[in-house]
């Protein structure tokens, strides 16, 4: 796309405005100027004036010369005169182009040549030196010399007479706007998202004004904070010292966060220019630096119990069933008795929460509500802590100031502060059922007029969880957003997502809850941290949970600076197996060999024997059929089968396993997580290879014994060596086992079983 | 501690810091995994020989590598070209058959705009535009004998300039403004500027298309063929474009060295066509060089599109392309995939 800027005085002051559709700049600034002559009586000086470059530009040069004009408009106010505002905007434009085009992100040479020759057009002469400060009588006489031309327009006179008459709005594109504005709240959308969104929700433009026109009138009159701005677009790049000392401009997609690696420059039809797209997130829609971001202002924090807040303002999200909010009722006095119980418990705002301590003094309170979930001694002290911690937060977000969301940006130190101290991590061992957890806080988030969002990294997690949710909140307005699901574009009170929909929302939610934080997507995915980091409101909370959380975050833990609760105990009130260690060679060179150690054979007859269903996990795809064969051989007698990411029929091989018509599963990192097979042992072979770290082993280790009937499911690590994660492994499932018979929370008795082998 | 100790350390020091500066395999650019060249038995077919495939993904590629209709190049007999009767083209070729795979990749790169796959289908053009020259080398020739050279020739590789010399110039199909605007780029455009810079032919945008249809995938072939009456037009400076280039295609035929001495096939000539001498001007790689060129000489074109489906909107374009001058144009289609 193509766009034009524009700057619009009043009196000293004066700002930049962006806009693709120019028609509707002018008729919008012409009716301001006829409401302030009627105001202020005519001749009263301070006139609205406009100047407009009259060439169009691609549309993130356009907006990025906006921006520069208005932070250097706001610097000048301190400075006091200098330039003339004719000057400003050429040199804002100028500095817009050599930003986007200065780096060539895996451009082709020439297209990086036809993007500064674009910028030469603009007369880079100065730019270099005008950049340094050093030229500026150069610069003007760049401009003089009618390379960069301002036109002197008058609002309402020129070129479409028409436009200026005070009607030309009208009250239908004016309620449009601030409908499109409402439902966009939350919402971090590309343009055609976000007109996919508008038309899904039933909005029609007036007459004969398009999106384009809705979008741009909601940005000028600021409704519900919505801003438009370039979907890619260079960003003031702070990190390191040298950085701080000469700040460096870098291309960044402003969706998923981005940066040069994952952005390529082609010449672009729409723009005419050679304009940067983002690799990163082009399945969820390209990002282009030609093309806009929608940013809808963020959803206001919920002042009340009554949830009335942003109910009134948009008009899909008040499908709020009276009789919830009437149920769970959840008096501020507990809140501030809750909160009064810890600070007298010298729990700091910022600190840790210890279960032990949220739970005195959040029990008694959050007892009645918590009663229907039937939740084990274990998960509800931990789920109190959230709670606490969770109103906790509200209460501080509330006070600090009534609407945190629409006052300015908060200085960078304190956001990253409040990122820090919003979240909760929930530590809960493989089996503890996490899932019956979360319904309590977003009941919680739900009574007190909040959204709730759980992501979670698989599709299936997804939909499992669909009805589950449904069942538990009848009344609520639940959304569930995978690639390709229908209700894309609505709103609900709960909303399960997968994590890449995360990149479609910003600062939408007052409860997040992340499950599985270390499991693959997010492994190593910078995009999507960045997105689960975003979807949170200003005061609100995020939950993460993780039954093996990465090392930098039990860091974090260790150190006293992340809140946690932990769950140590399985929901049958078991302790974890704690697994044996069996020296057995390679699987390779058991395969090379053509023999299985006797202990190893001898281990899992006797699994076979007690009934139950064995899981041999390996590191390689390839290492799954050699000893399939390998087993099969070994006299064992039972049925055997293997799988892998590979396998075709892996769906109905695992069923097959479920079924006990296979008794023996040869499988990858696959079936780490997720799967729950009763009454069943786990053999992880190799278990000192590369590919399993602590996580990983102690993931495969809680497939076994998670049912209640056979809680003592047996583990063993079968290596030739002994690894620093199988150490690590073990050493965190018996932490775990501890700390669950010193709080009591394993049966009585119930002691946990050492089997030497 | 000895020197020599002193230095094999080091050695193996430098060695490991520049393990960690030498890249990587390169990664498939479709599925992302490790990237391979192609296999022998690769050598004498169809391949993609500089951008990064893997195993997997080089195997999925449906080369057509035998054709069974002369008209669009297709693998079957082909109904529809009898039914059509004479197209505006004279003939068409693709380099894959469209099936699921190919149908998968497309749809990353037209729909989803993953342009980094760009130079991926340029280059699947290429073997191609390699036999199409061989062809049509073998099909102008009228000498039986020289045919044989030439057959002999196009059973390897072509050099670039035999190909240039043989096509005049490379169009493409338009898309609509709109578009062009919502996509950003036009794939069969791209596909054309990258084969002609590969070549060195000039690429021309000649044609527009003047109703914004809708998409043609989910039609029948009957709609289709209505759809596509009258759908292109001449670009404007179309005509000027098609006459200046005719006229530096003339002056380049003839050159200072005349093209028919130049190029005498004999028993070493595959050599010579190999490698071409000094001596060997591009033209003389072109079978009708030296005819009179006033007004005989026709201009030859490729037309490139992505796919091939029925065959109209190549006709189409074909058509309005003619209409363009009133000199003779011949027009050769190149399309990337045959549904």
């Amino acid at each position: 796309m193509r766009g034009w800027v524009y700057t619009v005085a009043r009196g000293a002051e004066s700002e930049a405005w962006a806009t693709v559709v120019p028609k509707l700049d002018q008729a919008y600034w012409a009716q301001q100027r006829e409401l302030r002559r009627e105001s202020a009586g005519a001749g009263s000086g301070d006139e609205l004036r406009m100047l407009v470059y009259e060439h169009s530009l691609p549309l993130g040069a356009a907006l990025t010369a906006a921006e520069l004009y208005n932070d250097a408009e706001q610097g000048r106010r301190h400075a006091g005169a200098g330039i003339g505002q004719q000057e400003r905007l050429a040199r804002s434009i100028a500095e817009a182009q050599r930003r986007l085009a200065a780096e060539g992100v895996g451009a082709v040479a020439d297209l990086r040549r036809a993007s500064r020759d674009g910028a030469a057009r603009l007369g880079s002469g100065y730019l270099g030196a005008g950049h340094q400060g050093a030229a500026a009588t150069g610069a003007a006489e760049t401009i003089a010399a009618g390379i960069v031309r301002l036109r002197y327009t008058e609002p309402g006179s020129a070129p479409v007479p028409e436009i200026g008459r005070r009607d030309a709005l009208g009250e239908p594109l004016r309620q449009a706007a601030e409908a499109a504005a409402a439902l966009l709240r939350g919402r971090a959308l590309l343009h055609e998202e976000a007109i996919a969104l508008l038309t899904n929700a039933g909005i029609a433009t007036p007459g004969s004004w398009g999106w384009d026109a809705v979008l741009q009138l909601a940005a000028l009159q600021r409704c519900s904070g919505l801003r438009l701005c370039a979907a890619v677009a260079a960003q003031e790049d702070a990190r390191g010292w040298l950085r701080r000392l000469r700040p460096q401009h870098r291309l960044q997609c402003r969706r998923c966060g981005s940066g040069r690696e994952q952005l390529r420059r082609t010449r672009c039809a729409a723009c005419g220019d050679a304009c940067a797209y983002c690799e990163a997130c082009l399945n969820m829609g390209k990002a282009r630096a030609c093309g806009l971001l929608v940013l809808g202002g963020a959803v206001p924090a919920a002042s009340s119990s009554q949830g009335a807040v942003s109910g009134a303002s948009d008009s899909l999200g008040s499908g709020r069933g009276a009789s919830i909010t009437d149920a769970l009722v959840f008096e501020s006095s507990d809140l501030n008795r809750m909160s009064e119980a810890r600070a007298s418990h010298g729990v700091a705002a910022f600190g840790a929460a210890s279960g032990a301590v949220a739970s005195v003094a959040a029990e008694a309170a959050a007892d009645a509500p918590l009663q229907r979930w039937g939740l084990s001694p274990a998960q509800r002290a931990a789920t109190v802590a959230a709670l606490a911690f969770m109103l906790e937060r509200q209460a501080l977000a509330l006070s600090s100031g009534a609407a945190p969301v629409l006052s300015a940006p908060s200085p960078a130190f304190l956001a990253a502060r409040d990122r820090a101290s919003r979240d909760f991590l929930l530590w809960a061992v493989t089996g503890a059922g996490k899932t019956e957890m979360i319904f309590p806080l977003i009941e919680a988030a739900l009574r007190r007029g909040g959204r709730a969002l759980v992501a979670t990294p698989r599709r299936d997690v997804v939909l499992e969880l669909d009805p589950r949710i449904r069942k538990a909140f009848p009344e609520a307005r639940v959304t569930t957003l995978y690639g390709g699901s229908p209700q894309r574009w609505e709103r609900g009170q709960i909303t399960l997502a997968t994590t890449h929909q995360l990149l479609r929302f910003a600062g939408a939610f007052e409860l997040v809850i992340v499950d599985e934080l270390d499991a693959f997507p997010y492994h190593g995915d910078p995009m999507l941290h960045a997105a689960a980091d975003r979807v949170c409101t200003p005061g609100g909370t995020r939950i993460l949970l993780s039954a093996t959380p990465p090392p930098s975050l039990q860091r974090e833990v260790r150190k006293g600076r992340l809140a946690h609760a932990r769950v140590p105990v399985r929901y049958h009130r078991h302790p974890l197996p704690e697994p044996a260690v069996l020296a057995v060679p390679a699987v390779r060179a058991l395969c090379k060999e053509r023999r299985l150690p006797r202990r190893l054979t001898t281990a899992l007859r006797e699994s076979l024997e007690r009934g139950a269903q064995i899981f041999v996990f390996v590191q390689r795809i390839r290492d799954v059929g050699p000893l399939v064969a390998l087993l099969r051989a070994a006299g064992l007698q039972a049925a055997m089968a293997g799988t892998s990411s590979k396998d075709e029929a892996r769906t109905e091989t695992v069923q097959a396993f479920r079924q006990r018509a296979v008794r023996l599963l040869v499988t990858t990192t696959i079936l780490e997580r997720g799967v729950t097979v009763p009454r069943s042992d786990v053999f992880i072979l190799d278990a000192d290879g590369p590919l399993f770290d602590a996580s990983s082993l102690v993931q495969m280790a809680g497939r076994a014994g998670r049912a209640a009937d056979d809680p003592h499911g047996r583990v063993y690590f079968c290596s030739p060596a002994r690894s620093r994660a199988q150490h690590a492994a073990i050493r965190q499932i018996r932490e775990m086992n501890k700390l669950a018979k010193r709080r009591g929370y394993l049966i009585a008795d119930d002691a946990p079983q050492r089997r030497k082998k | 501690m000895s020197a020599g100790r002193w230095r094999g350390w080091l050695e193996q020091g430098s060695n490991r810091l520049l393990a960690l500066l030498a890249p990587g395999p390169a990664a498939c650019l479709l599925c992302g995994r490790q990237a391979a060249a192609p296999g022998p038995q690769e050598a004498q077919q169809s391949h993609v020989r500089r951008q990064p495939l893997c195993r997997g993904c080089r195997e999925a590629i449906p080369w057509i590598e035998a054709i069974n209709c002369y008209c669009c190049g297709r693998t079957i007999r082909c109904p529809d070209c009898v039914r059509r009767g004479g197209a505006a083209f004279v003939w068409s070729r693709s380099a894959v058959r469209y099936d699921a795979s190919m149908r998968a990749w497309l749809a990353a790169y037209k729909y989803r705009g993953e342009e980094r796959l760009e130079p991926l289908f340029a280059e699947m053009l290429e073997p191609v535009l390699q036999r199409m020259t061989a062809e049509l080398l073998r099909r102008l020739e009228t000498s039986p004998k020289r045919a044989a050279v030439v057959a002999d020739v196009a059973g390897r590789q072509l050099p670039a300039a035999a190909i240039a010399a043989c096509w005049d110039g490379i169009a493409y199909v338009p898309v609509s403004t709109a578009r062009l605007r919502e996509r950003g780029f036009n794939q069969a455009q791209r596909m054309a500027a990258l084969l002609g810079r590969r070549y060195g032919i000039p690429v021309l945008p000649l044609l527009v298309r003047t109703r914004h249809t809708l998409k043609q995938s989910g039609k029948s072939r009957w709609s289709r063929l209505r759809d596509m009456q009258a759908l292109f037009d001449a670009a404007p400076e179309a005509g000027e474009r098609l006459a200046r280039l005719r006229q530096s295609r003339a002056k380049a035929r003839q050159g200072p060295d005349s093209p028919r001495t130049a190029w005498r096939p004999g028993p070493d000539a595959p050599h010579a066509a190999r490698r071409p001498g000094p001596d060997a001007s591009p033209a003389a790689w072109r079978p009708d060089a030296g005819e009179p060129s006033a007004k005989g000489q026709p201009l030859r074109l490729l037309l490139v599109d992505d796919i091939y489906t029925t065959g109209s909107t190549l006709d189409g374009c074909a058509d309005a392309l003619r209409r363009i001058s009133d000199l003779p144009i011949e027009i050769y289609g190149l399309t990337w995939a045959r549904a």
